[in-house]
């Protein structure tokens, strides 16, 4: 999903970020992610999270921790940092959500095609056959979107520490939530068994082999 | 005190003028802002404003190492930079006027 400029700026900022103390780095995380979760480029995130870490290292160098180096007032100053850089067009936007899909599919599909081909190792009767149901699109799509749900609300309520105060009333509501969406899919599973591609395992390896390519040109396509 | 509303729109013009003085970095601009009278602004509060002039052209900045080790961004003051930075300078004596005269009939900057 990355390009190469894009790639070496992370892992110069992963390497950098190991020589931040861990109270620093508590805030700076929040920090980074709350920009995840934002209208601005990866780059730019990157661009910014070297120069955040280079003040905290300088910071931790003279004795001071993050609240003297950045000021107590994270989320005004996040926003004052998304206000500087020009937001993602929609054709950026468009992009990205394609990229999230391809990535998705060939994830999703990887696994489907191991789960399969483990599934015919076991039986006496080997069928090489990569079948999807309707209830298997509707789960992955269930899971993909899920997945960016909740990603992007983490990023954005970071520095809301707990949407509920109660932690034991937290726990509760988030289990109810998890069962809900598992008790969701076994039924998709099980009401929407009807077979939509029966293909051949090999067919089904080389269209996600396809699919992945797709996804890697399209990720260096976009800056 | 200064308050932070006060502050707001003439923060960039006080950044300019520290830059324009000599090249200068961000822990150094927050602590000479201090030294001045402007109060403890941390240089968290001064980036977002280093991101903004440099994005409009006003300052330039390069990475060099630091005698402390991490990399340092160093600003410096573009010929945009200049030309603005002297409308600041017109503005605030055109608004310190203003101000004087309505606090205290003396319209003396």
């Amino acid at each position: 999903m990355l390009n190469n400029s894009l790639r070496l700026k992370m892992k110069q900022n992963n390497k950098r970020e190991k020589e931040i103390l861990k109270d620093n780095n508590e805030i700076l995380t929040d920090m980074i992610l709350y920009l995840r979760g934002s209208d601005i480029s990866e780059y730019n995130q990157e661009l910014t999270r070297a120069d955040l870490i280079e003040m905290v290292i300088e910071g931790q160098e003279r004795g001071d921790d993050i609240r003297q180096v950045i000021g107590s007032n994270y989320k005004e100053i996040c926003d004052e940092i998304i206000n500087m850089f020009t937001k993602k067009t929609c054709r950026e936007k468009l992009l990205e959500i394609l990229d999230i899909a391809l990535s998705g599919i060939w994830i999703m599909g990887t696994i489907h095609i191991l789960k399969l081909a483990l599934f015919s190792l076991s039986l006496d009767k080997k069928e090489w056959i990569f079948s999807l149901s309707v209830g298997d699109i509707i789960s992955a799509i269930i899971i993909i979107v899920l997945a960016n749900i909740i990603v992007n609300s983490m990023c954005q309520n970071v520095f809301r520490k707990t949407f509920i105060k109660n932690k034991i009333l937290s726990f509760v509501v988030t289990w109810i939530i998890m069962m809900a969406i598992f008790v969701a899919m076994i039924g998709v599973s099980y009401f929407f068994d009807s077979i939509l591609i029966s293909i051949p395992l090999y067919i089904a390896v080389a269209i996600t082999f396809i699919i992945f390519g797709l996804e890697r040109g399209l990720s260096n396509y976009r800056k | 005190m200064i308050t932070s509303q006060m502050l707001k729109g003439m923060l960039e013009g006080c950044i300019l003028q520290i830059i324009g003085q000599q090249e200068t970095y961000g822990y150094e601009i927050s602590q000479k802002l201090h030294s001045y009278g402007f109060g403890e602004i941390s240089e968290g509060t001064i980036y977002p404003l280093l991101l903004r002039l440099e994005k409009n052209g006003l300052i330039s900045a390069t990475y060099r190492q630091s005698n402390s080790g991490p990399k340092r961004k160093y600003f410096n003051l573009s010929g945009n930079g200049n030309k603005e930075l002297k409308m600041f300078h017109e503005n605030w004596k055109e608004l310190c006027k203003a101000i004087n005269t309505l606090m205290e009939g003396d319209n003396q900057c």
